[in-house]
């Protein structure tokens, strides 16, 4: 059996109705998710099991938000869910607050909500429809995946990060098709659990339902669709180019003047991530205007206790608040028409942070630390 | 029904761009569809048009403002050769059909007829097939979405 399949409790192909351990969302998909509730539900099943993250759009730019916000915790209140404010992005908090709390089938109203796989549980992200269902029911019908299984072996050299190692993983399966499909990770996972993170979060990239990395529990020895085996010491620091993250080149062969720089997000804004760029950016300064995002109130504590925050912000860096900062493009450093951004998110499509006619350059903490300094992008092991 | 087409992974952030995205209005979000990629579509799309997509059409984010913002401007459905996930359960969840295949052969401004049940697409004389939806998931969308397909049987059913 693949790990799916185990959790599933079902075989690859079959269409199953399964009910759902944790539900999430957050303030983008909510309003939608609410006007689709409405209008066939009155309660929710299991609100202690739901949870609601203002983390996309916070604090309110604009009237219209704000409105669409205080809606939000109306139904929040209504319906007794809790709603977690100002504590960051979903998919860092869930975990971080202990809201996993054994669960094993996850459905989250966030593309992004297969970062939970990091810890070996099955989360799907789902649209809003599919979520007030799922509110309402508690339970959702899902198609088994057939899984690639992924064999990890040996280590990362210094200057790499797991960002390079799925930028390196998303142009191997650059023609392959992943749509309805998962990855499943084995082989040396040697990892933080931050990078862990990283790994099941840009898998989404490759167009993968979702991802799970083993956690030593199952048995994994199934049918897979296909094998791939990634020998870690031979990725090397890689960049994607607009306008899509499977567009790869290795930082080595990139030459292109930056204007600004964001580091953070749920794909790397964690405690590794900032202590890698602290130690690039101690002593020295940022040429470009650089943004820094930690994915929660949690990580922002330890960059303070560690005194991140004060190298960053000697370096020039300017320190976001908890969440999802300029990824999506709808404040705290929008794209401009023309401009370069580098940036440690997932997807840089066009229009994603801002202008359509912005280029974005997708890359690891410690490429962009360093491509900070220089203005340029900028490979680390020409420098460090 | 005319064709309006476009290429490969065309993501929700090109339907409804973020920064655009902030309201739950669906003829709003039906003036923002495509509205830097193909500014003209919310102009001049007619009732019953088919969009027409290559490969990966509607990946990225999951907001389903996309799917309903093409739904609200009066479109009969989407073609094309593989679709994001979640715009997939999106579209059905709305009541839009979709059918899966080859799309090379279709062009901008084709006038073309389709059967969303059988997968049959006719451009003149030319006849083609393509791959329908499953059936209990053809059963939500002919229902006009899942929300009313509850609404008539209660529950969830994948028989």
């Amino acid at each position: 059996m693949t790990i799916i399949e185990e959790i599933l409790k079902a075989k690859t192909g079959e269409a199953v109705i399964r009910n759902v351990d944790l539900i999430y969302a957050h303030d983008g998909t909510m309003p939608l998710i609410i006007e689709a509730f409405r209008r066939v539900f009155t309660r929710v099943k299991d609100p202690e099991r739901v949870f609601i993250f203002f983390d996309h759009v916070y604090p309110a730019p604009t009237v219209k938000v704000a409105n669409l916000q205080r809606e939000i915790r109306e139904f929040a209140r209504e319906q007794g869910i809790k709603i977690f404010e100002g504590y960051g992005i979903s998919h860092q908090v869930v975990p971080e607050e202990g809201l996993l709390d054994g669960a094993k089938i996850i459905v989250g109203a966030d593309s992004h909500t297969p970062t939970l796989g990091a810890f070996g549980v099955f989360a799907v992200g789902m649209g809003a429809t599919d979520t007030a269902i799922a509110l309402g029911l508690g339970k959702t019908w899902l198609k088994v995946p057939e899984s690639v299984r992924v064999n990890l072996e040996g280590k990362l050299s210094k200057n790499v990060m797991a960002m390079d190692l799925m930028l390196h993983l998303i142009n191997l399966l650059k023609d392959f098709d992943m749509n309805y499909k998962a990855l499943e990770f084995f082989g040396n996972l040697d990892f933080p659990i931050d990078e862990k993170m990283t790994i099941a979060n840009f898998s989404v990239e490759t167009n993968a339902k979702t991802a799970l990395l083993d956690n030593g529990i199952f048995e994994g020895d199934g049918n897979y669709l296909r094998e791939i085996t990634i020998e870690l010491g031979e990725v090397e620091p890689l960049v994607a180019l607009p306008h899509h993250p499977s567009n790869v080149e290795r930082a080595e062969g990139v030459t292109q003047k930056i204007d600004q720089v964001f580091i953070g997000s749920c794909t790397n804004g964690r405690i590794e991530h900032f202590r890698r760029v602290a130690e690039i950016l101690e002593g020295e300064k940022v040429s470009v205007r650089t943004f820094i995002g930690p994915a929660s109130r949690r990580i922002y504590f330890k960059m303070i206790e560690e005194g991140i925050v004060q190298i960053l912000s000697e370096a020039g860096a300017v320190i976001l608040p908890p969440g999802c900062g300029p990824c999506l493009g709808r404040h705290m450093g929008v794209a401009g028409d023309g401009e370069v951004i580098l940036s440690t998110t997932n997807r840089n499509f066009k229009g994603r942070m801002g202008s359509p006619n912005a280029e974005i350059y997708l890359a690891s903490p410690v490429t962009a630390a360093v491509s900070a300094i220089y203005g340029e992008i900028t490979n680390p092991e020409d420098v460090l | 029904m005319r064709v309006w087409k476009f290429g490969d992974s065309i993501s929700t952030d090109a339907i409804t761009p973020g920064r655009y995205n902030l309201t739950k209005d669906p003829q709003e979000l039906a003036k923002i569809a495509f509205i830097e990629v193909r500014p003209e579509f919310s102009r001049e799309v007619k009732r019953r048009d088919v969009i027409v997509g290559g490969k990966n059409f509607g990946i990225g984010s999951s907001r389903e403002s996309a799917a309903l913002a093409l739904k609200a401007a009066g479109i009969s459905g989407i073609i094309a050769k593989s679709f994001g996930r979640i715009f997939y359960r999106n579209c059905i969840n709305l009541g839009i059909p979709l059918l899966t295949g080859d799309t090379d052969w279709l062009n901008d401004g084709d006038e073309i007829e389709v059967d969303w049940q059988s997968g049959i697409v006719r451009r003149g004389k030319e006849i083609r097939q393509f791959e329908p939806l499953e059936e209990f998931l053809f059963e939500i969308v002919k229902n006009g979405g899942i929300i009313e397909y509850l609404q008539r049987r209660g529950d969830l059913c994948i028989e």
